[in-house]
Parts: C-alpha cells; structure tokens; sequence
C-alpha cells in the first residue's frame, strides 16, 4: 500500500467509526431517553403516550395557575393547544417568565390525567436575543391621534 | 420624525455596491487601471454609506424617536443608556444593520491595507466582499428595514423597552464580539475565492489573511466564551453551557475555524494540504452565515415560522449559493492546487495535524446534526424531535478527549518522521505523569469521563511544559542566557510557536473545568428564618431577608450563611428576587427576576437562586448548586486569549531585514 | 422630508459622487506593474526568511532531522538568491 492511500484509508476509518458512533448514540435506548424526546400534541398525548417520556408545548391558561400553600415549589396550572388542554403538575424552580398567558414547553410524563412535568422552559428561554414582535405585537403605550 | 437620511444612506449604499460590481467587472475585463481605482472608492463610498446608516439608527435610539417601529420595540424612556445603544442589535432588522456594518468597516479596512498590494487578487476580494454586502444591503433596504415607521395613526409615547435579562454588561459586548468573529471569515473566504479565480497558490495571500484569521477566531472566542459566562452569572440554571441551536451556531464555525488556524500553519510551512484548506475556509464562512440564518430566522423554534418570516428562505437560499458555488469553482481548479509532496509517516507533525483537522470536523458535524436533526425530523416525519444536552455531551465528549490527546501529541512528533527512541524519548514522561494521575484518582474513587480528563489534562500539561523545557535549553544552549530571560526571549522571537503552546495550555485549564461537571450537586426547598438544610458538605442557614424599592424594581433580598458540615462558617451570599415593572397595575406584565449570588473559588461555587418568596409566612425558597472546577473555564479563558494575543502580534522587522 | 435634510443628503451624494468619479478624470493609466513586483518579492524573501529561523527552531529543539534541515535550508536559501536576483533586475 502507497503512503497516499495509506491516510486516505485511515482517513476513511476515522469517519466510519464516526459515523457508527454518531448512529449508536442516536439511536441507543438507554441514554436516548433523556436526549431525545419527540414532541406531541395533547390529542396524541392521550391517546397514544401515556407513560411515555414526552415533551408538550403550549399557553398556559389565563388563571390557572395554581401554588401550594404549603410548598411554593409546587404548582398546578392547566396547558393549553386551541381548545384542548390538560392538567400539569410542576414543582421545581420555575423560571422567571413563568406567569399567565405565556407560551411554555413541558416535559415528562402523562399518567392518570395528569401531566407530571420535571423539565419546564418558557419559550423565549434560549432567544432572547430573537425577534418578538410576533408575541407582542405593540403592547406599548399608545396615545390615539 | 422619521430619520430620511438613514434610509436613504441604505438605498444610496446599495446603489454604490451595484455599481462597484460593474467598475471593476469593467476592470477586468477591459484592463484600464482607471477603472480599479474608481471600482476601490466605489467600494469605500457603499461602505461608508452602511456605516453611517447604522451611526444614524443608533443615535435615533438614543434619542428614543418612538416615531421608529424598531426603536419603540427595543428601548423605553426607562431603558438605560448603554442598553439604549446595545438595543441596536437586540432585534431582527437592527442586528442584520449591525452585520453589515462590520463588514462595511472591515472592507474599509481590507482596501485601504492593500491597495498597492495584491493586485491581482484584490479586484476579486473586492468583488466576493461586496456581493456578501449586497446580500444584507438587500435585506435591510428590502425584507427587514431598520427604519420602518411606526403606524401612522397613533403616536407612541413610550417604547417596549429591553428584557431585563439583556440589562447586563457582558451581554452588552457578547454579541459584538460574536459579530465580529461571524463576519470576519469573509475576509480570508474572499482571498480563498480570489486565489481561486487567479490560480495563485503561492503562500504570499496565506500570510496576508493568517492574522485576519487569528483576529476573528480569537473575536467568536471570547464572544462564545462571554456567552457562557452570561448564560452562568444571569440565566441561573447553573451551567454555562447548554448546546442550545444559538449557541451551537456559534461553535461550529469556531471548530473548523480552529482546524483552518491550524493547518494553514501547514500551508505555510509545507506548502501541503492548500485543498483541505480551501474546504475549510469556504465551510466555515458559510457556517457563520447559517449561524446568523440559525439565530435569526426563527427555523429552530419551528419549520413554520421558518417559511413565515420571509428571512429563512432568502439566508437559505444565500447558503446554498455560497456552498455550490465555491466548491465548484475549487473542483474546476483543483489540479492547480495538488501537491506532489505526501505524507510519509503517521508519527509525523504532518499527520497529526492532518488528524487534529479530521477530528475538528468531525466535531463540527455531530454538532450539526443534533442542532438541524428536530428541523429534519419535522419536516420529513412530521413529528417534533427535540435533542437534548445529555445527546451532545455523550456524543462529543469522547471526540473532545481524542482532540486533547491530539494537542498534547502533536508538538511532540518531528517533521515529516519520528524515530522509534526519540517517540520514546518524548512520551515516557507525560505517560507516566497520566498514569500517576490515574492512580490517585482511582484512589479516590473518581471513575469515568472526569478521570479520562483529568489525566489527559496532565499529560497534555506535561507535553507543553517539557516543549517549554526543550526551547529554553536549546537557547541557553547556544546564546548563554539564564533560564528566565531565556524563557521570555523564547516566546518573543517565536511568538506564534509559543502563543499557540500558551492557548493549548488554556484548553487543557478549560477541560479541568469541564470535568467538574461530573460532580454538580444540586437542591432546592423552602426555608423559614432560622433554618438550615444540607447540600452536599454544606450547611445553608436562611439568616435574614430584607425587601427594598429600587428605581425600576422592587427587590427581596435574602442573606444565607454557608457552613461547612462540619459548622464552620464559610461565606455569606445575598441573592436577590426581583420585580421589574413592579408598579404595573396588570400583575402579568410585572416582571420576576431572580438574581444570583455566587460564592467563587478555584475549588468549587457555591451557586444560590432565590426562587421565591412568600412574604406573608417569612419563607424564602432557594435552590442552591456545588459546581466544582468552574471557575478553571475561565482561567483557562484567559491564558487561550493572551496566547492567541502573543501568537498574532506583529513581529517588528529591523530595517536590514526588508532590504 | 424636510430641506435641511434633503440638503445633507444632497451634499453627501453629490462629494461622494465626485469621489468616485475623480480617477476617471485622469488620461487611461495602466497597471503600475514594476514596483508591485518588487514589493511581492521582498514579502516573499521575508516569509522565506522567516522560515529559515522556524527550520532552525524546529531542529535545534529536536522536532527536524540533520539531513532534513540541512536540504530545506539550502532549498530556502535558493529561492532567497534567485529572488534578490529577480529584485536587482526590476530595480535597475
């Protein structure tokens, strides 16, 4: 074997086992519960995911949020997709945008007509520095002429 | 009042880019020198005229002409003045504006540095440059206007203002750098196009854009490292890095932009690898274009708004354009740029840094496929996918401790062929140094990812310390100096060998601090004055909390006093809960901020988050992290800046010399 | 549009204009060709020069066998000669 093949042959190793790798971790089970979760409506989450690690996403309903008393943490508020919507429990820190009306993404697991989330973002979290005049379309102080 | 002038600055910049286009098209073809030097102002005058377009929206946000639909949605009557500026490229249209500035200044900056040097390459730098402008001239005078009216049939009196996360100093100047990194790469793509175009592979243009290249590598460094930073000192999730799409539209440009400073080095020397090179660069312009399309265009949050905000398709399309073409035009041209000379050996600097290049690509590419696998996924199977950090970190971590292993083995191998003994000569030492490292760490029962780590840390350490060693004696050697002055000659006549021997050691710190990670503790409760929970080691004992009414917030305050578990007191932290808006009779628009108190050391942080207060019953809620290492990420930071800084430092010729 | 901005604007077209135009003015001039050639040759005596002392570095530390070294030095410095030749030619 010349010494240009011989690299491209290596080369070529290099990639393979790559690519190999890349395909394992993509699809290998046990980690791939926690890194890749499919998104779902509540229609099909009802129906065809209970039990089953999803993510959610949608408005939070005006007013239903719900703190415990006893343990701020704790939090039930009502998800909704148009007209459906669903029940979800939460009690970890929320962030600071969390608040009525806002657009969030939940993930976890639906069992008995709750949504028992452990992951909860609120949209904009990784945007800031993105365009939001779709959500807020002049919510400023505007004098009528 | 609308600001005509900035408008039509635009339009008139536009026109002059055309223009440019055509005089030295003409140039070419016709050969008359008249026409480049017209062709150079033209380009200068298109220039100009973006940039004071962008001074002019910029001073319309200072002054806060809400009459601008732009400046209304990003500053209020409240906004301080330094977010009023740093507003400017907080949105859409006003950061495309921004993009096109700094071009602008780094064209002016381009002709006026060559023009009595390159010429036959310059009208063809001249030429790529501008039509990368006309690209964002198109986009801000057409798709996106920075100047758009507000609507006509109300006056607005006071503006949306900036998120009070963006009302922070670091996040003032993470952008800029990441902007002047993203755009920067036009510069050597243009020469990479042009050499093309000429068939010039000589090295004389390679040395021309190895400091541009430097530069703006070492820009979307710090401006990917600032990221971080902010992301960990004001997002209070306790990491600083998450493999968000943003944030991996920043990397990956950074990765082959890192395998492109490399091998250029054996360009320079070798005069090998000038296809692998031309591949490099032209990927990594284009990755900062797709960096800018990721952040921009909205195609992460879902392939709808993608199709719907009218900017996707057009940066889509400037892409594929950019790649089909360039790659074409290096497949017509390949044979001008093949090298007779092979590698011969795999123990050789050539062929590690050949590896070192793979591996970075590789790299770049798993990146790419967790960020762009929800777009496919949805688009083909139409079910939303989204990939997570714990998909990244398994996927990238063995491929980082490939690449620390490479740059510990790299300096040690000789040019072209290393013999048996001095292989063994070399590796014995940082061998046995991994190995010592290995066994301590068994002894403490830390396994795993982080043990890999750290023991390459050291062998890698080891390797930079001992080329340090090899240089020194080879000058005390031969000129008879002490070891000190030694040292630092040493790194000032080699300044790009050592500078990069300087960053490596800032990489090596860096991993120390990635390895940490593995031993993040973390909990979260209620607490009443008085109390105390565990984390970790740590007592935390809620001390006091306080409320204040601050200009534009009201503040909770909350003093938790750490101890040992063994009751030693260690350090005080005051996190803070925030109102913003607090005055709003709509309980809605009032905005929650959580501000962090950190308690830093090199060993660990003790990170605290005060999630929320109830006043009534005296409970402050908080959740608390140990991070150990952290704070080596930054340390590391700095030695990769300031041996990048010493690597591109003008080397200053005596006179004799350029005789 | 009021006319203190339309003054400006016309201001700022009309000098940028006859910037760009000036060269134009002037009788049709070719390429400055020699001195460009000089310049050229003397980076790349730099850029060979400076290779030199890398060669040097690189075997005094141990990373460049002997014969290697001694047949790129002699190669660089080669090039250095038939570049000063190349340079006495188009200065004189």
């Amino acid at each position: 074997m010349n010494s240009k093949n011989k690299f491209i042959f290596a080369v070529s190793g290099v990639i393979l086992v790559f690519v190999i790798w890349v395909y394992w971790v993509s699809t290998s089970p046990s980690e791939g519960a926690k890194s890749m979760v499919t998104f779902v409506t509540i229609d099909n989450l009802i129906d065809d995911y209970e039990n089953e690690r999803v993510r959610l996403g949608g408005r939070i309903q005006d007013g239903s949020i719900q703190i415990s008393k006893s343990n701020l943490l704790d939090v039930h508020f009502m998800l909704d997709q148009g007209d459906e919507s669903v029940k979800v429990h939460y009690s970890k820190t929320r962030p600071d945008l969390f608040k009525n009306g806002v657009e969030v993404i939940v993930e976890g697991v639906y069992t008995g007509g709750i949504f028992k989330a452990d992951m909860l973002q609120t949209k904009c979290a990784s945007r800031y520095e993105g365009d939001l005049r779709d959500e807020s379309e002049y919510s400023m102080e505007e004098v009528e002429i | 009042m609308i600001p005509v002038a900035g408008a039509v600055s635009l339009n008139l910049s536009l026109a002059f880019a055309i223009l440019t286009l055509f005089a030295i098209g003409f140039y070419i073809r016709y050969n008359d020198f008249r026409l480049f030097l017209t062709g150079q102002r033209l380009s200068l005058a298109s220039s100009g005229l973006s940039v004071i377009s962008t001074i002019i929206l910029t001073n319309e946000l200072i002054l806060g002409n809400f009459d601008l639909d732009y400046v209304a949605h990003y500053t209020s009557n409240e906004t301080p003045l330094l977010y009023k500026i740093t507003a400017l490229w907080a949105g859409q249209s006003g950061s495309m504006l921004f993009w096109l500035a700094i071009l602008s200044i780094y064209a002016i900056i381009v002709v006026l540095q060559n023009r009595k040097e390159h010429h036959l390459l310059m009208p063809w730098v001249i030429i790529v440059i501008t039509i990368v402008q006309l690209f964002f001239l198109g986009m801000t005078n057409f798709v996106t206007n920075p100047f758009e009216p507000t609507n006509a049939d109300f006056i607005v009196m006071n503006g949306n203002g900036l998120n009070p996360l963006l009302q922070n100093p670091t996040m003032a100047i993470h952008p800029p750098m990441l902007y002047l990194g993203y755009v920067g790469f036009t510069i050597p793509f243009a020469f990479a196009i042009a050499a093309l175009i000429k068939k010039d592979a000589s090295s004389l243009w390679i040395k021309t854009i190895r400091r541009w290249t430097l530069v703006t590598w070492l820009f979307l460094g710090i401006g990917i490292i600032l990221g971080g930073w902010w992301a960990y000192l004001e997002l209070g999730w306790g990491g600083y890095w998450a493999w968000d799409p943003v944030e991996n539209a920043s990397f990956m440009p950074w990765l082959t932009g890192t395998a492109f400073v490399h091998s250029i080095i054996i360009q320079e020397k070798k005069n090998m690898l000038k296809i692998w090179n031309m591949i490099l660069i032209i990927l990594t312009f284009t990755l900062c274009i797709f960096g800018t399309f990721l952040t921009r265009s909205g195609v992460m949050s879902s392939v709808h708004s993608f199709t719907a905000s009218g900017l996707g398709p057009l940066f889509f399309g400037f892409v594929i354009l950019i790649l089909i073409v360039s790659y074409s035009l290096l497949y017509v041209r390949r044979k001008h740029f093949q090298t007779e000379k092979q590698l011969e050996s795999f123990t050789s600097r050539e062929s590690g840094f050949l590896f070192n290049n793979v591996v970075f690509v590789v790299m770049c590419f798993a990146v790419f496929w967790g960020t762009i696998f929800p777009v496919i996924s949805e688009a083909v199977r139409g079910t939303k996918i989204t990939v997570g950090a714990p998909f990244f970190n398994q996927i990238n971590i063995p491929i980082g401790l490939i690449l620390l292993f490479l740059t510990g083995v790299g300096p040690l191998l000789a040019w072209r062929n290393t013999s048996k003994e001095s292989l063994i000569k070399n590796f014995t030492f940082p061998l046995i140094v991994a190995f010592i490292i290995v066994g301590l760490l068994l002894a403490l029962d830390i396994t795993g990812n982080a043990m890999m780590t750290l023991s390459l840390s050291g062998f890698v350490f080891t390797t930079i310390v001992i080329e340090f060693w090899r240089g020194i004696r080879a000058r005390t050697r031969k000129f008879d100096e002490s070891i000190i002055s030694a040292f630092i000659k040493l790194i000032q006549k080699n300044r790009s060998r050592y500078g990069g021997y300087i960053s490596h050691l800032g990489i090596v710190l860096m991993f120390v601090g990635f390895s940490g990670h593995a031993f993040d503790i973390e909990d979260e409760w209620g607490l009443q004055i008085g109390a105390k929970e565990t984390v970790g080691n740590y007592e935390i004992e809620l001390d006091a909390l306080s409320e204040e009414e601050r200009p534009n917030h009201y503040a909770y305050i909350a003093n938790l006093n750490i101890y040992t578990s063994g009751g030693e007191f260690v350090t005080d932290l005051h996190p803070e809960k925030r109102i913003y808006f607090h005055r709003d009779p709509n309980p809605d628009k009032r905005q929650p901020h959580s501000e962090l108190d950190i308690y830093s050391t090199i060993v660990r942080d003790i990170y605290s988050i005060f999630t929320g207060v109830d006043p009534k019953n005296q409970v402050g809620y908080f959740k608390i992290m140990i991070n150990p290492l952290v704070q080596w990420v930054w340390i590391g930071s700095y030695f990769l800046i300031i041996g990048t800084v010493i690597a591109m430092w003008p080397v200053k010729r005596g006179k004799n010399e350029l005789e | 549009m009021n006319w203190n901005d339309a003054i400006l604007i016309f201001i700022i077209f009309v000098s940028m204009a006859w910037y760009v135009i000036q060269p134009m003015m002037g009788s049709p001039i070719s390429k400055p060709s020699n001195d460009e050639n000089v310049n050229a040759y003397t980076r790349q005596k730099i850029i060979l020069m400076d290779q030199i002392k890398e060669l040097e570095m690189d075997y005094e530390i141990g990373t460049l066998n002997k014969n290697d070294f001694i047949q790129q030095r002699n190669q660089f410095k080669r090039d250095i000669s038939t570049l000063l030749q190349k340079i006495k030619s188009q200065t004189s």
